[in-house]
């Protein structure tokens, strides 16, 4: 079944239950034939750095750097908030696999014909 | 056309074909209609304020933008997508954009 499907996370450290079930979700998208994305925004964005996400494990879920990684290895887009990401000084030569740093209009555009959207 | 090959190219950047039709020499020598130099300002702001600089421009003239924020390369191409605007020219920071008929 064709279709896209996008995961909005807002949450990192401060929330790892919420981030942890994003990216399930978003791998439950992404085996289900979805072309798929996590829009990192706010404090979500610092799950983009490689070695954030490593020692994030909720209970009865994967670890949180194995959902990223799995997801990205499915084929899975991460898009970053630029400015979320400029105004923590993190470093965009560090990224995750499947992260890449977009302003608004990108996801504008992943949205605008007519994904459904679930928001962490 | 392999972009891969194009030396003046700092990054792909997924924008029309012909934005990487020309070196940076020959976009040096294009004498754009306007110019802005947008720095650091990127996301909804940029698309927001390019918007107005391009809406009082005429048809098919170009408008030269410098534009540092690390999202753009993503976000100007799918801007230009979504609203008919066209990119002629992508090497971050550098960018040249014809504005579209009304």
């Amino acid at each position: 079944m064709a279709g896209k499907f996008c995961v909005s996370l807002t949450s990192a450290k401060d929330n790892t239950d919420k981030a942890t079930v994003a990216f399930v979700v978003a791998n439950a998208a992404v085996a289900s034939d979805k072309e798929t994305m996590v829009f990192l925004s706010t404090e979500g964005v610092r799950l983009s750095e490689k070695g954030y996400a490593d020692d994030i494990y909720e209970e009865g879920f994967s670890p949180l750097r194995e959902l990223i990684e799995n997801f990205a290895k499915a084929g899975g887009q991460i898009y970053v908030c630029s400015p979320c990401f400029r105004r923590r000084k993190l470093d965009e030569n560090n990224l995750v696999p499947g992260a890449v740093i977009v302003g608004g209009a990108k996801l504008v555009e992943f949205l605008s014909d007519g994904s459904p959207s679930v928001s962490y | 056309m392999d972009h891969n090959t194009d030396k003046t190219r700092s990054q792909p950047i997924d924008a029309d074909d012909d934005a990487f039709s020309r070196s940076l020499g020959e976009i040096e020598s294009v004498s754009p209609d306007h110019e802005w130099d947008a720095g650091d300002m990127g996301c909804g702001e940029l698309v927001f304020h390019l918007s107005i600089r391009l809406k009082p421009m005429h048809p098919g003239q170009l408008l030269k933008l410098t534009a540092r924020d690390l999202g753009v390369p993503q976000d100007l191409p799918a801007w230009c997508r979504l609203t008919g605007h066209h990119l002629t020219y992508a090497n971050h920071p550098i960018y040249l954009l014809r504005r579209r008929e009304d």
